[in-house]
């Protein structure tokens, strides 16, 4: 949910564009073309130059934005779309994606000005609700969230996003990688943490021998009594916290060599029911508006990694996947442990965000099987939603005609 | 000496045990330029009342000084240093930390606070002390050797000393602060032709360069003018040491320099239990080692983060379902 969707030029959320200086043009031309060819730092040069060449152009500021926010670059991105702005008011692009930069960075107040404003003059456009929705998720004003991931959702079915087939990746299984997760968990284990290999780093282990290809994370799971010792652990061996989390649980850390992310979820258990907890819990709302799984006793047992190094793992790792996926022993590649996690409490109103949000992202992606595996298991919780049952019907229909492959220039 | 001795920066999350020093005798230490008494330790290590101090004050900077005056065992012997034996001079500058027998090198690079820091007011007589040819050491835990006198002539005059010394700390410029000071590549095959093999170095001092007299920020100092550098006794002569001199090396590698890998070996060579201890106390014990094999995550480990939980039942499993 906190990624950054890209603004496309629809109709109604199109910046009113001047034309380009010659000058300018060609440098843009040179820097698109750079793009594609996988030159992002050289590209990165060229649009600096189209800029100085035409510095009043709200449409450049907005592409030079958009390409630095791409390259992670967010305050230079922030500066350009925010020129952007300046320049050009009333053109919703800009306003959606300098609205979603500052969401990104918490910056809310800064954030709503925009994003309302896009609602005034792109209202029509799914995206904006979209854009609008996940603003609202992060601040954990989940019930206007859904409504807004809903409007889109239906202004999606009235103009749907073509067909395109994803690419899927499938790189996430390398060597240094297993490495990495078996050292961050002995690593833990001696500072005191018991951390243990959860979700699909688990699943991975278990059934395929090692991480998943098409995994995008290490997950592991932690006493949520642990979490600040765990924190420090990770940030003393080489990880940074992700900033701006939106969330109090799961925390997300990056490791400054390899650039990869592990996601902590600290597991709380509840002295009424004995019952153990996890999920996706924001601060300041009611507990039964988070996603919130529900689990048995959990039971670690000492153990040693494939190098020898002591670590935890889970006593019962086949029954705790048993839990969560049903039948894990059978692979499913639509599966979403989000939205179809078999220990789901109920269907909570952030479970829906996620869900209603995915959906869309997935449509519009191009990923139709995901998309309709998300409503299916949406509707498994909300039989009688109308609206989701129009979109499951909708992407039944796109998914038995395959979609054409659209060929994009390299 | 018995001493419940706990550092300051322990990095060990949980409570560690205690860990007593226990050996007869005191640590014999022989400062040459008054170093110790700026150690941030210092008064740490003087509380524990296990030290007999011998400093060497040639400039004379503790002569003021009550409070090192009252301590027990430590004794101060200004307007001395060791050397060759010969008379020598003392060049007292307008600062006397800056004060030394070898006379001070004003470069143009130094900045004018430094230059008249270092300006010479006087040029005084000094006799040197040939440190073999001091009485009532029968042997030396740890030597300190400053920057500002003579080093190599103290080592030369001092090979019998040598052989019966501990730790030697012997502070190495980098920069031409004094005419004549001891450089790191003499002082390394020295000290290895008379048994001691280098460890390393202890501390480092830096030096700034960001312009003077101005506020910033942050500070920011790279400029290395100094450092520590610290020799052991070679294999064959620690292999030689009683236990209790074994003891008190280690002992000084831990509380002076927190050298906790090499206060382990070294008591690892007398008792690898009392090494295990030592480990322990300083906190390099993993707590995985001192738990059940089995952990079962409860209200008082996982603690949930909220009053009153009210949720749904989860949802049974669907039949067919996968992952």
């Amino acid at each position: 949910m906190s990624k950054r969707r890209p603004v496309h030029g629809k109709p109604s959320a199109a910046i009113t564009k001047r034309p380009v200086s010659p000058a300018a043009r060609n440098h843009l031309k040179e820097a698109e073309r750079l793009l594609g060819a996988g030159h992002a730092q050289a590209a990165t040069a060229q649009f600096q130059r189209a800029v100085n060449a035409d510095p009043t152009n709200a449409d450049l500021r907005y592409k030079f934005g958009k390409h630095l926010l791409d390259q992670h670059e967010q305050e230079l991105g922030i500066l350009q779309l925010e020129r952007a702005v300046r320049l050009d008011g009333r053109a919703a692009a800009p306003l959606l994606e300098l609205g979603q930069a500052y969401t990104a960075t918490n910056r809310f107040a800064d954030a709503q000005v925009l994003l309302e404003k896009a609602l005034e003059i792109a209202g029509k456009a799914s995206q904006t609700h979209l854009i609008y929705g996940t603003f609202l998720h992060k601040q954990g004003k989940l019930p206007d969230a859904v409504a807004h991931f809903r409007t889109a959702l239906t202004l999606m079915l009235e103009h749907p996003a073509k067909a395109t087939v994803p690419k899927r990746k499938e790189d996430f299984d390398k060597p240094e990688i297993e490495r990495l997760l078996w050292t961050t968990l002995s690593q833990l284990a001696l500072a005191g943490v018991h951390a243990f290999a959860a979700f699909g780093t688990l699943l991975g282990i278990v059934r395929e021998g090692g991480l998943l290809p098409f995994d995008k994370d290490i997950d592991i799971g932690v006493p949520h009594g642990e979490l600040e010792l765990a924190t420090n652990c990770l940030v003393a061996n080489g990880w940074a916290e992700v900033p701006h989390a939106f969330a109090v649980n799961p925390r997300s850390f990056l490791h400054l060599k390899l650039q990869v992310t592990i996601d902590v979820t600290g597991f709380a258990v509840d002295p009424q029911s004995g019952a153990t907890y996890e999920g996706i819990w924001i601060e300041g709302i009611p507990a039964e508006w988070n996603r919130l799984t529900r689990w048995d006793t959990i039971a670690l047992v000492k153990a040693n990694s494939p190098d020898g190094s002591p670590i935890w793992t889970l006593q019962d790792a086949e029954g705790w996947l048993r839990t969560l996926y049903g039948d894990w022993r059978t692979p499913d590649p639509d599966f979403d442990t989000i939205i179809a996690a078999k220990n789901l409490c109920g269907f909570s109103l952030m479970t829906q965000c996620y869900a209603l949000g995915r959906i869309y992202a997935r449509w519009e992606a191009g990923n139709l099987r995901k998309a309709l595996a998300a409503a299916r298991h949406s509707l498994h919780h909300l039989p009688g939603d109308t609206l989701l049952r129009e979109v499951e019907r909708r992407l039944s229909e796109m998914v038995e005609e395959p979609p054409q492959r659209r060929v994009t220039a390299a | 000496m018995n001493a419940d001795l706990h550092q300051d920066n322990d990095p060990s999350p949980l409570a560690a045990p205690a860990f007593e020093w226990e050996y007869e005798g005191r640590i014999v230490v022989l400062d040459n330029g008054a170093r110790m008494p700026t150690m941030p330790a210092f008064d740490r290590l003087m509380a524990l009342n296990a030290f007999a101090v011998v400093v060497l004050d040639p400039a004379s900077i503790l002569h003021a000084n009550k409070n090192i005056k009252e301590l027990p065992e430590f004794q101060v012997f200004g307007h001395a240093t060791l050397g060759s034996g010969e008379d020598a001079v003392l060049y007292a500058c307008m600062d006397p930390l800056e004060s030394a027998t070898l006379e001070p090198v004003i470069a143009g690079d130094l900045s004018e606070r430094t230059r008249l820091r270092r300006k010479v007011v006087a040029e005084l007589p000094i006799s040197t002390l040939r440190l073999d040819a001091i009485e009532g050491f029968d042997y030396i835990d740890w030597l300190l050797l400053d920057d500002r006198n003579d080093i190599l002539a103290a080592l030369e005059h001092g090979t019998r000393a040598l052989a019966h010394t501990s730790l030697v700390d012997i502070r190495i410029p980098f920069r031409d602060a004094y005419a004549g000071q001891s450089r790191f590549l003499q002082a390394i095959p020295w000290m290895q032709a008379h048994g001691f093999s280098f460890h390393g170095f202890a501390n480092v001092g830096h030096k700034s360069l960001l312009p003077e007299g101005k506020f910033f920020a942050k500070n920011k100092a790279t400029r290395w003018e100094w450092a520590d550098a610290i020799f052991l006794p070679d294999a064959a002569r620690l292999a030689g040491m009683d236990d209790v001199r074994t003891t008190k090396l280690a002992c000084v590698a831990d509380l002076a320099y927190g050298m906790h890998d090499l206060a382990a070996e070294l008591l690892g060579r007398l008792d690898s239990d009392t090494a295990s201890r030592y480990l322990d106390a300083r906190g390099y014990v993993s707590p995985y080692f001192k738990e059940p094999d089995t952990f079962t995550l409860t209200v008082a480990n996982a603690p949930i983060p909220w009053q009153d939980l009210k949720v749904d039942n989860p949802l049974p499993h669907a039949e067919g379902e996968t992952a």
